[in-house]
């Protein structure tokens, strides 16, 4: 076989791998690069202007809340017009409250707070115990994440997008500690979650 | 040029070039879900950065180069997590390491996946991408007679795994 024979027979491969997203799907996964670029972007420009130790998590003013939040000193979950729930964590207080709260709201959710995540990021690394995962397209609608627009604070803010969730999946979710280092070189504690789907089951999510 | 323009433009852009980016990242990463997140990620960084990267002059090459560079930034963040098989391993493997239904032809994507990482995004970038040498070493970040040496071996190799009867035929 010579390398143009060769080359034939590779280049047959081209016309049976297909890239099966649509390109709608693509611009909205864009529309979360842009929102994560000006997040980070922010919270430089926020630590700059503080030049004192600064959260770097950046989190959103919660908007247009359909009905009143449920309000704790450690936590607070709100509903938003769109479906949208945001959750606030500041302290690692009452997980099983956080997920009673989520689930009353609809959310087959897992919760669990651990003293650190340092060193983890998104997605969700190993399952929580009695999880499974569900087998999920990376390109379908991301289920929970960070709020789209942004403040500051050292609070962990995520968003469950529960219109994306499909039926048999839930939400695992963690929540714990990490240190984030401001623009000036200062470390800072912060809280941060993780999460990611999993299939709804009565050990893992109560449904 | 107005966003419905440039969102025209894209579309037909990412009609043209997506099964092409797919395969070419396909080869380098081996699995098949692994490299559908990474080229539809790399796409959406591609729209929000379509007016630099419409102008560029290989916009298919750039696609490819930031999903490349994104999996070298997800291996990177894992191992730090837990021990993982270093992906350059997979060469290693006699079987290819794709999803179930893999739409590779199995014998050649086995083939590919015996080649050292290095070599199979070579093959990959110049095959399948149709990249010239210069734009192969630029996506790479390594020099062009590199990429020659790197083609070389690997087209030796996958003759060789793909034509072993014809191998046996020309020793005798």
């Amino acid at each position: 076989m010579n390398d143009d024979e060769l080359v034939t027979l590779l280049r047959e491969q081209r016309a049976t791998v297909l890239m099966t997203s649509p390109v709608e799907e693509i611009v909205r996964r864009g529309r979360t690069v842009r929102a994560q670029r000006r997040i980070r972007r922010l919270a430089g420009a926020l630590a700059v202007a503080a030049g004192a130790a600064v959260a770097v998590i950046v989190l959103a003013p919660v908007q247009g809340t359909a009905r009143p939040g449920v309000r704790l000193a450690a936590w607070t979950v709100t509903r938003q017009a769109n479906g949208d729930i945001f959750v606030t964590v500041r302290e690692l207080t009452d997980p099983a409250g956080l997920q009673a709260t989520l689930r009353a709201d609809g959310i087959a959710a897992r919760v669990d707070f651990v003293p650190s995540l340092q060193g983890r990021a998104q997605p969700l690394n190993g399952l929580p115990a009695g999880c499974q995962a569900y087998p999920w397209r990376t390109s379908s609608p991301a289920v929970f994440g960070p709020p789209a627009s942004a403040g500051s604070s050292t609070d962990a803010i995520f968003v469950i997008h529960a219109a994306a969730i499909p039926n048999g999946a839930g939400v695992a979710i963690e929540v714990g500690r990490q240190t984030a280092r401001t623009a000036d070189g200062q470390t800072v504690p912060a809280l941060v979650s993780v999460g990611g789907p999993v299939r709804a089951s009565q050990h893992c999510t109560g449904s | 040029m107005g966003v419905g323009t440039q969102r025209e433009g894209f579309a037909e852009f990412y009609r043209e070039a997506k099964d092409e980016c797919l395969l070419t990242v396909l080869v380098s990463v081996g699995d098949q879900d692994t490299a559908q997140d990474l080229v539809a990620e790399a796409f959406a960084r591609a729209w929000t950065s379509w007016r630099t990267v419409s102008r560029h002059p290989a916009p298919k090459a750039w696609v490819v180069r930031t999903a490349l560079n994104q999996h070298v930034s997800w291996w990177r963040r894992r191992r730090r997590e837990v021990t993982m098989a270093d992906p350059g391993r997979v060469a290693d493997l006699p079987t290819a390491q794709g999803a179930a239904g893999d739409p590779v032809d199995p014998r050649i994507m086995a083939a590919l996946m015996r080649l050292p990482t290095r070599q199979r995004q070579v093959i990959a970038l110049r095959v399948f991408l149709d990249l010239d040498t210069r734009r192969t070493a630029q996506v790479l970040g390594v020099a062009p007679g590199t990429v020659q040496a790197h083609l070389g071996r690997a087209m030796a190799a996958l003759r060789e795994h793909l034509m072993p009867e014809r191998l046996e035929d020309n020793r005798q």
